[in-house]
């Protein structure tokens, strides 16, 4: 098979796989519920039939299990889309979000959020002292992104090897600062702390599905647009602003697009590990580098992944259940270093 | 918007189903969350009714062979509404404030009750809870046993100059936690006579020099050694500086239960208290 006609079989086959995988999860559960009935539901809400699908089911996957699923969607695909786009855009393979520090600022913001927002936000109104921790971590991540490209920014253009550095040292910084809220934080917040940074899209509310989907999907639209550019970089900047790109410019807003995804995610869902990291490289080794199809597929497959991943931390310890962050790199590290380990032996 | 409207009926609509429903279902189903509620619950007589408890719960033996619904502070929604239950009952820090809402959503009844560890709170914890199972009488029978205990303990102290008490978290060779104001075993140690050098310094746990530790000279150690069986020698052994202190000299250092403490304040801190007591004040007993 040739190289487009994999791409193309792929995309289709993962256009496929994601609705799928969604039914299923809306499925999937403590309380099970077979795929006939979701799918009686959804055609009944738009209208076409009649069910009589018990209330208590309907409750289920109307008000915790659809929503849950579609959020999972959102992050996974923006995560997994944030990594293939930061991957291209550092030309390093192991290059993804944390690395230039965004999800330790935004760790930094929403532990802020967490252990003082009870003193420093008092006076507030209670709507944005109830979403302080996504506001805050989502400024961390804002702020962090800033400051590490405006470090590795001169006269002469971005320098990707400074903010990889500048992302290592703001990474210890916030490591820092975490450290700090950590001691002052008594019994209680300390859990919620630790449980934050584990992860976990349990608390999905359709509220919070339309906001993230508001920001994240068009975002998710527009990092697709750059696979050629993207492509172009890869030959090295001088090359691709011989092609005839801008390449600044271009860079600048594949960085704020990225802080973008990566920091709505990481404020409503906490920290989920490796997907930004794993799943390009995933499709890679099915079609390739080109990142015409590996962005779009990329957010595909992170979006189903995700699902998945959920779907074991639903129901590995059922009735209760494990934070997301846990299973994604339970996942992802055993992958990632079967992945060092064979090309280790390439190289030898 | 419309389909948010929609939503929000179906939604109130299913609530008074399932409210309707409950009320039908005889034994009512309890789910609790909180160690401290669990083992008043059980006391109260009505451990039977328990369908499902968070992680921590762990007294009475019973409790083990329930269902587990996770931590406390991360319950999941879904889970809870498995175990079908007709009343969720757990401490403030339940949550999270998510799940808490999904819930109040999905129609389960949910009593909250304060976690604040005082002699006060204990009566409140156990008096609302007794109302909420319809056993009041039990619920004062309770109260009045473990309120009998504090003046036992009181009595055993009596005008007796008061001794200087910590309570260590034995953490195995590294700096030891020390319990401020605000927790548990701080009421505890006022509870039995004596007095806590660091509650006026800082509240909740924080770990403590081993220079600090000798500037306090405690007359008594309390430890909880996490459910090991850690002796008093052991725990010198880990911490040195022990051996220093008044405490250590006349070897009053006593374990505690880590389950006595884990959620907050309850039936059996009279009892407690007075055999605390009676190690704080040697002479009397």
């Amino acid at each position: 098979m040739n190289r487009s006609r994999k791409s193309t079989t792929l995309l289709v086959g993962l256009g496929i796989l994601l609705p799928l995988t969604m039914i299923f999860s809306v499925g999937t559960g403590p309380i099970s519920i077979p795929s006939g009935d979701i799918i009686s539901l959804l055609l009944e809400r738009l209208g076409l039939i009649h069910s009589d699908i018990p209330e208590h089911t309907r409750l289920i996957v109307e008000s915790i299990r659809l929503p849950r699923t579609l959020l999972g969607v959102l992050v996974g695909s923006s995560l997994a889309i944030g990594g293939a786009a930061m991957q291209g855009l550092f030309r390093n393979p192991l290059a993804d979000p944390s690395i230039i520090g965004v999800a330790s600022g935004a760790a930094l913001g929403a532990a802020i959020a967490i252990v003082l927002g009870g003193v420093l936000l008092s006076d507030f109104p209670v709507l944005i002292q109830n979403y302080s921790v996504s506001l805050l971590a989502f400024a961390g991540s804002c702020l962090t992104t800033f400051v590490v490209y405006k470090m590795g920014t001169t006269s002469n253009g971005t320098s990707v090897a400074t903010m990889l550095l500048a992302g290592v040292a703001i990474t210890a910084l916030a490591g820092a600062g975490l450290g700090i809220l950590t001691y002052i934080s008594d019994d209680s917040t300390l859990r919620n702390l630790t449980f934050w940074q584990m992860g976990s899209i349990a608390g999905a509310t359709w509220n919070s599905v339309l906001i993230c989907l508001s920001l994240l999907a068009p975002v998710v639209l527009l990092l697709c647009r750059y696979g050629s550019i993207l492509n172009a970089m890869l030959l090295g900047e001088s090359e691709a602003r011989h092609l005839g790109i801008n390449v600044q410019s271009a860079k600048l807003t594949l960085i704020v697009l990225t802080a973008l995804v990566v920091g709505v995610s990481v404020s409503v869902a906490g920290i989920i590990g490796f997907v930004g990291l794993v799943v390009p490289h995933l499709i890679r080794m099915m079609v390739g580098p080109d990142h015409k199809i590996l962005l779009p597929a990329s957010a595909m497959l992170g979006g189903t992944l995700l699902l998945l991943a959920d779907m074991v931390a639903r129901v590995i310890v059922s009735p209760a259940e494990l934070p997301i962050g846990i299973v994604t790199a339970l996942m992802g590290a055993p992958f990632f270093i079967s992945l060092l380990w064979q090309q280790r032996k390439r190289i030898a | 918007m419309k389909a948010f409207k929609r939503l929000s009926t179906i939604i109130i609509a299913t609530l008074f189903a399932m409210a309707a429903q409950a009320k039908e279902i005889s034994t009512p189903r309890i789910i609790s969350a909180g160690s401290g509620v669990t083992e008043i619950i059980y006391a109260l007589g009505a451990g039977d009714q328990i369908v499902a408890v968070d992680s921590i719960s762990a007294y009475p033996e019973d409790v083990k062979s329930l269902p587990r619904l996770g931590y406390l502070k991360q319950l999941s929604a879904e889970g809870i509404l498995a175990m079908q239950p007709s009343i969720l009952i757990g401490t403030e820090d339940m949550g999270p404030p998510t799940t808490m809402e999904q819930l109040k959503s999905a129609g389960v009844n949910i009593a909250t009750l304060p976690l604040k560890s005082d002699a006060e709170s204990i009566q409140h914890r156990i008096l609302s809870l007794a109302k909420i199972l319809d056993k009041e009488q039990e619920g004062k029978q309770l109260w009045q046993s473990v309120s009998d205990s504090f003046a036992e303990a009181r009595n055993i102290a009596g005008e007796q100059k008061k001794p200087t008490v910590l309570f260590m978290l034995a953490m195995g060779g590294r700096t030891p936690y020390v319990a401020g104001n605000n927790t548990a075993a701080n009421s505890l140690i006022e509870l039995a006579g004596g007095i806590n050098p660091t509650a006026s310094q800082f509240a909740s746990y924080k770990p403590l020099s081993n220079e600090a530790l000798l500037q306090l000279a405690p007359d008594v150690v309390l430890y909880s050694d996490q459910g090991k069986g850690t002796t008093p020698q052991q725990l010198i052994d880990m911490q040195p500086v022990l051996q220093q202190t008044p405490a250590g000299k006349s070897g009053r250092m006593i374990a505690i239960e880590p389950n006595m403490l884990l959620g907050g304040l309850g039936p059996r801190t009279g009892e407690l208290a007075v055999e605390l007591a009676k190690a704080f004040f040697p002479a009397k007993s």
